[in-house]
């Protein structure tokens, strides 16, 4: 099988016994789940721990996934369910402490340079909590063009999905996210 | 292009769906419009944002290693009673994360009710979780008439058993039970603890006395180690 089969081919495959083949769709997704484990957790091996559970309760449930071609937006579901469960049980607990005490350190060696990460760290923050709020099938397509760079073409032949209709669910990404960072964007301009 | 509304010019634009003509006249489009310009600012500004925050990369082993813990994803579906167990677990549980090499065990509430007089009674799952200490620990809970139960965590990948031993069951140790996690050996177990300040220790291979690595308060035992301090 070519390596550029699409998702549906490899998940079918994985659903049919072939652990082999899940490999393949961990490759092509952990930099997306890991994106998105980074930013419900504190660090590297958190992060890494969360992507890993994420692949592995999508491997256990694999059975569930009607629709073998939509492994993607299916994966960043659970990626997103696992990371809330995270955040809820996990990082409330921890993030005050931990974090601040490194922060605080930070701040007093930098000095004013820090206010510009401080500002980009917020907006950061903002713009990956608008992207919580998107359906799986538009923050997909948005995170693999903008964060994995892969053309549409690339896209189409993984998600098996055409260019016109990844380039609506981008848009409509974009336009949404517009939406909900508006206000943010217009204070930081105030 | 002159038809077309700002959002489709610059998403055009964006996607690189336009000619090296069109590419032209749409800047000059773009330029003279405030919401256009507005629409493109979004798109680089956004750009920016999520280069900004872009997340550690895999390892380039992750996808191998993460196969190889497949074999635990395969796991029989678990029994009505474990996933009553889990349940209850989940339910009375806090997980508490380690703060530097210091932190925890502390915890939780009052669900008396789930909780049965003084603690659990003979068989139940309290009963039958030992614990430890160590990398991720956590304390638990449920209490009624000054008995919490607690929840003791100890991770230790090479030890054949772990207890917990403390002024709260006069040191005899009370095993906990091994679970796989990731991968690690997590040794955890409920122990109906009384309300108050106690003294505790880890006791691995069944000689071994460990303080908690994780336990925020710590103190002499008055043989040169120290004890971890639970108040609950």
């Amino acid at each position: 099988m070519s390596h550029d089969a699409p998702d549906g081919t490899y998940a079918r495959r994985v659903q049919d016994g072939d652990r082999s083949a899940f490999r393949m769709l961990v490759e092509r997704y952990e930099g997306m789940v890991f994106d998105l484990a980074h930013q419900y957790t504190d660090g590297p091996e958190a992060a890494e721990d969360l992507a890993q559970d994420v692949f592995l309760t999508a491997y256990r449930r694999i059975d569930d996934l009607q629709d073998p071609d939509r492994f993607a937006s299916w994966l960043y579901g659970i990626a997103l369910n696992r990371g809330r469960d995270y955040a809820k049980n996990v990082r409330r607990d921890t993030y005050p402490f931990s974090r601040s005490e490194q922060e605080g350190t930070h701040i007093r060696d930098n000095g004013a340079a820090q206010d510009d990460q401080l500002v980009a760290d917020e907006r950061g923050d903002q713009l990956w909590n608008a992207l919580d709020e998107l359906a799986p099938t538009y923050a997909t397509p948005f995170l693999l063009k903008y964060r994995n760079g892969l053309t549409y073409k690339a896209m189409s032949k993984r998600l098996d999905v055409s260019v016109s209709a990844l380039k609506v669910r981008v848009h409509r990404a974009r336009k949404k996210l517009r939406t909900l960072l508006a206000p943010y964007h217009e204070k930081s301009r105030s | 292009m002159k038809n077309l509304d700002p959002d489709t010019i610059v998403r055009q634009f964006i996607d690189g769906d336009l000619s090296d003509e069109e590419v032209r006249a749409a800047l000059h489009h773009i330029a003279d419009d405030p919401e256009a310009r507005s629409l493109l600012q979004f798109e680089l500004q956004m750009t920016q944002d999520l280069a900004a925050s872009r997340a550690p990369q895999p390892a380039s082993d992750f996808a191998a290693r993460t196969v190889e813990q497949l074999d635990e994803a395969e796991a029989p579906a678990p029994s009505v009673a474990d996933r009553l167990h889990d349940w209850w677990e989940a339910l009375v549980t806090i997980p508490v994360r380690p703060v530097h090499t210091v932190a925890i065990l502390a915890l939780v509430a009052a669900v008396g009710w789930l909780a049965g007089p003084l603690g659990p009674s003979p068989g139940s799952p309290e009963s039958r979780t030992g614990s430890s200490a160590s990398v991720q620990p956590t304390a638990t809970a449920s209490s009624r008439a000054g008995t919490v139960l607690t929840r003791f965590v100890y991770t230790n990948d090479t030890a054949d058993s772990v207890a917990v031993a403390g002024d709260f069951n006069d040191w005899t140790p009370i095993p906990l039970s091994p679970h796989t996690v990731n991968g690690e050996t997590v040794w955890t177990g409920l122990v109906p603890v009384p309300r108050g300040e106690h003294e505790y220790q880890f006791v691995i291979n069944g000689e071994r006395w460990v303080t908690d690595p994780l336990a925020p308060v710590q103190q002499d035992d008055g043989f040169g180690a120290k004890n971890a301090v639970l108040k609950l």
